[in-house]
């Protein structure tokens, strides 16, 4: 089969499919539509069944496993890291309870007696340094810091909301800090901190206000010697004057008898939180989260974010994000645009009171549809694939088939009559020739002269010559006879006579010369009898 | 059978185009938006204050980097100096030093140290009209060999701050002016004054000791460095050191280790000299040791110079550098880049943070005080000194050489000690020249 056919092929092909017209469809197109169809419905059916069965993976179910999976991977790191972090605050609180003691049993003194007694307070703070250094060191946090219940001036108009105490930070956040970190120095007297050579922070000041720590006096209030049951999580707060915003873990510092001597914490800031929670996520554009959740909105502004040790961080911004079901997923939406994925309840502290931390994963919901997209893009070529090589099967079988036929009908046409390997078609081929071979001249038929025997047709009779004139247009014996109202007799001794003049020696003969003459006239007429006509 | 073949391999030719052409989007950039390359980012512009650059990050991220596909994440943020060490570590591979970030900024030391050859040329990440929209000295001084390797985002030069409400309060008595200020032989009778005025209290700070040595000497035509050392032999040398010696020995310097912000926000010492950029980081008020406060307003002077010699501001700041990477997260550095320095951010960054622009055409904008981004008090303050120092002084920009970052921590930390040291023995009285002598020949001991 050349191009031409090929491409004709198509053509008509194209031509049913598309146009709707089938009448000049050959075989063979109409074998391979009927066989492409039956395919499709076949590998629709398959699907379908697959799909009911539950067989099929769902595209929607998968970036829902998926986003799962990462939610129970960050909640695993989230509790571990804030477990840690707490247990590591409740054992500075005991540390320093010891060394706040110690020093004002050598002083002979209760912390109240540290108000207003500078030296007194440069002695507590010194005595408590060091705890403080070495737990920022080796605790996995930002910063750490400790209010001791005085303050340096009492006298001083706002000093009810003033504490004495010593606030420490690390100077360089990095991925990997070092063993020996540059730290700043926060809050404190000034002695303390030259002292210990350390970088004062630009945003230095002796002592710590209380003024927007209601948590102050609430863990106060409900400090107890078992300190593991009065920690406390603050939401976000931000370092005044800063960029920085952080959470804190708070725990009470007590004496042996239970006496509120301050309250320590530990601080983790968000450039911490992001390096320390990056998420190993194998979704990319991942966002972990931990903040409140206030009934269908996600508070971001009250907690911290990470992202992707890859590098990516959204940078979601502090306003409220929406949430509305999607699914078996969430979708936020908030002023970062909007998100797909799951939040979780998550206890931080045994004081959380009002606030319900949840832990959140989510990726942009851009991200999300495009995935889905390409999970669709999947199926739809696994289906193009295997419909296409249905096609391919479809159009072997039709050449298999269709094309021995062909090539016997041209072998017939052609007069080659070669055998196929097909006996049905040999078979077929054979009965054709034999029809044909009947509708041949008798091969009995002497070679007369055609001329002659139209010179001859002028010397019949008009009785004659009517006969004649029926035979040639194909009547039967008994036909003319009805019609010239003659008997069966006259007919033969008409023939007879005819038979004679024309010297022929049966009918057949004479009907094949009867033709003749009438495929010759056929053709005079046909190409120009009219010019004849004018010449006569 | 050929016919078919062929149908085959075309129809799958047309396919794999379709899906690459789906995969790609079409795109004619290494970058893509709905695959953002994430740049990890090392600054040092507000790292204990309200950084006006994360907020520059965060609008990069929210509008052109996310048309792009870059994210800058910010993963540290601290000072040049605390900076350095974990870059230069990271770079040589220590032992829990971590990746260099894809960005960070950086002092040419900390880009000699780890050596120029590791970071990508600007010049070959931007386009030419790009580099030559820069102050021509700015890229002169980014550029090793040829190769720009660090971009100006940021330039600074110092300035002298002054408590105007003890000063003024310590002038009217002692009679003396703000001009008194502008030589170090006035600085120097002011420190005296002062010292026996507040009853034996630091006059000032500088931030880098050996600034004071290095522009000095400049300003006289030498170099304090000539073949990278110290140029003990320079009489002149010996004369500006030892006149800074009486000074410090006599206690009218402020010792401290830390920042000139520090020491003037405690009430040590009531004038500073250091980066214009330190704007940025003094809050408004004095915190004494009982808790009181006293409000802190600024005035704003170009550094001082010796009388006879000539009026020199240093010129110095960080630069953008990026370590030779793959080709997508040199090209996402290079849009960051180009977004971060076009005036319309560049301009009210440096305004911000108190640095000075990059560009030549934003320093005619600066002139005119209505341009001023946040026009606080002291942001008017510092950018009429600004002006002026741009008027009458010449900028002058600090050698580096390998082996510089050594020196200068032994220079001002061995400086520091004698300093001390001397100060204590003379416990206030008078410093003859004996000792002055004596102070130097055991610097040059420690030092060679």
């Amino acid at each position: 089969m050349g191009d031409r056919g090929f491409v004709a092929y198509h053509k008509a092909l194209f031509s049913v499919l598309f146009r709707r017209d089938n009448r000049h469809l050959s075989i063979r197109g109409r074998l391979q539509i009927s066989l492409l169809a039956l395919s499709a419905v076949l590998i629709f059916s398959t699907f379908f069944l697959l799909a009911s069965l539950g067989m099929l993976p769902s595209v929607q179910n998968d970036v829902e496993k998926h986003l799962i999976a990462e939610l129970d991977a960050y909640e695993q790191h989230l509790h571990s890291y804030f477990g840690n972090t707490a247990g590591m605050g409740v054992n500075m609180s005991r540390r320093l309870s010891d060394e706040l003691s110690h020093e004002l049993a050598l002083h002979k003194a209760s912390i109240a007696d540290a108000s207003d007694n500078p030296k007194l307070l440069l002695a507590l703070e010194e005595r408590i340094y060091s705890v403080l250094q070495n737990t920022l060191i080796s605790a996995d946090c930002s910063g750490a810091f400790v209010m001791l219940d005085a303050t340096v001036n009492s006298s001083l108009p706002d000093a009810h909301l003033s504490r004495a105490g010593v606030y420490l930070k690390l100077a360089n956040i990095s991925k990997h800090n070092a063993i020996d970190p540059d730290l700043l120095f926060v809050r404190g007297m000034h002695e303390v901190g030259t002292k210990h050579k350390h970088i004062f922070h630009n945003k230095w000041e002796l002592e710590f206000s209380i003024q927007r720590w209601d948590m102050y006096e609430e863990l106060k209030k409900k400090a107890q010697p078992d300190l593991t049951k009065c920690y406390m999580v603050t939401p976000r707060v931000h370092l005044q004057g800063t960029w920085e915003t952080m959470m804190l873990f708070l725990v009470p510092i007590l004496d042996g008898r239970g006496g509120f001597l301050g309250l320590c914490g530990l601080e983790i800031n968000s450039l911490y939180y992001k390096l320390a929670l990056s998420s190993h996520a194998f979704t990319k554009q991942f966002t972990g989260l931990i903040a409140c959740r206030d009934g269908d909105r996600l508070l971001p502004g009250t907690g911290l974010e990470s992202g992707t040790l890859h590098g990516y961080f959204a940078g979601i911004q502090p306003s409220p994000m929406q949430i509305e079901r999607y699914g078996g997923l969430n979708r936020y939406e908030s002023a970062s645009g909007s998100f797909i994925g799951l939040d979780r309840a998550i206890a931080l502290s045994p004081l959380d009171g009002a606030n319900r931390w949840v832990t959140a994963v989510f990726i942009p919901e851009k991200l999300y549809s495009f995935n889905l997209h390409m999970q669709y893009l999947k199926v739809f070529a696994l289906f193009a694939c295997v419909l296409f090589i249905a096609y391919l099967f479809c159009y072997r079988i039709g050449r298999r088939y269709i094309d021995p036929i062909l090539d016997g009908i041209d072998s017939f046409t052609s007069g080659a009559s070669e055998r196929t390997a097909i006996p049905e078609i040999d078979d077929l081929i054979v009965y054709l020739s034999r029809e044909e071979q009947k509708k041949r001249p008798p091969e009995d038929i002497p070679p007369i002269d055609f001329k002659t025997f139209s010179a001859n047709v002028e010397l019949l009779s008009k009785a004659e010559r009517a006969v004649f004139d029926l035979y040639m247009k194909g009547l039967s014996a008994p036909d003319i006879a009805n019609q010239l109202c003659l008997s069966m007799n006259t007919i033969k001794s008409h023939n007879k006579r005819i038979y004679k003049k024309l010297n022929v020696s049966s009918r057949k003969e004479l009907l094949f010369f009867a033709k003749m003459m009438t495929l010759a006239r056929e053709d005079m007429e046909s190409s120009g009898g009219g010019t004849q006509e004018g010449k006569a | 059978m050929v016919m078919f073949r062929r149908v085959f391999t075309l129809l799958l030719l047309v396919s794999l185009s379709l899906l690459g052409l789906n995969l790609s989007g079409c795109r004619d950039s290494v970058l893509d938006p709905d695959d953002p390359v994430s740049l990890s980012f090392w600054h040092v512009y507000g790292a204990q204050a309200d950084s006006p650059m994360n907020s520059l990050v965060r609008e990069f991220n929210q509008t052109v980097g996310q048309e792009r596909g870059v994210v800058v994440n910010v993963t540290s943020l601290s000072n040049s100096t605390a900076m350095h060490f974990p870059l230069v570590a990271a770079a040589k591979g220590e032992p829990g030093a971590g990746l260099l970030p894809d960005i960070f900024v950086a002092y040419p030391k900390t880009v000699l140290t780890i050596g120029p050859e590791r970071f990508a040329d600007w010049k070959s990440l931007l386009k030419e009209e790009t580099v030559r929209s820069y102050v021509p000295s700015f890229v002169e001084e980014g550029s090793v060999d040829g190769r720009l390797v660090m971009l100006p985002v940021a330039k600074s030069s110092s300035a002298l701050f002054v408590n105007s409400v003890i000063f003024d309060r310590f002038a009217e008595e002692k009679g003396f002016s703000y001009d008194d200020l502008l030589t170090w032989e006035g600085m120097f009778r002011a420190a005296e004054a002062y010292y026996e005025w507040s009853g034996g209290k630091a006059f000032f700070k500088y931030d880098d000791w050996l600034h004071y040595s290095m522009v000095n000497l400049a300003s006289y035509g030498e170099e304090l460095f000539p073949g990278g050392r110290l140029n003990f032999d320079s009489p002149q040398f010996a004369k500006i050191w030892k006149r800074l010696a009486k000074a410090a020995a006599s206690g009218h310097v402020c010792l401290l280790d830390g920042y000139s912000t520090t020491a003037m926000m405690t009430g040590e010492a009531i004038c500073g000299i250091e980066s214009v950029a330190s704007i940025l980081y003094f809050k408004d008020r004095v915190t004494f040791p009982d808790n009181t406060h006293m409000p802190l307003r600024l005035r704003i002077l170009p550094v001082p110079h010796f009388s006879d010699g000539e009026a020199l501001a240093i010129q110095r700041g960080s630069g953008l550098c990026v370590p030779r990477s793959t080709e997508k997260k040199e090209k996402a550095a290079a849009v960051f880049a180009e977004w971060l320095t076009e005036e319309e951010h560049n301009l009210p960054f440096v305004m911000t943070a108190g640095y000075l622009p990059v560009k030549s055409a934003a320093y005619e904008r600066i002139r005119d005080p209505k341009n001023i981004v946040s026009p606080t008090p002291n942001a008017v303050e510092l950018y009429n000194t600004v002006n002026r120092i741009r008027d009458n002084y010449r900028f002058w920009v600090p050698p580096y050489f390998d082996g510089y970052g050594e020196l200068e921590k032994k220079f001002c930390e061995e400086q520091m000690k004698l300093f001390a040291r001397y100060r204590e023995a003379c416990a206030g009285k008078p410093v003859p020249q004996s000792v002055l002598d004596a102070m130097f020949k055991e610097f040059r001991a420690v030092m060679e």
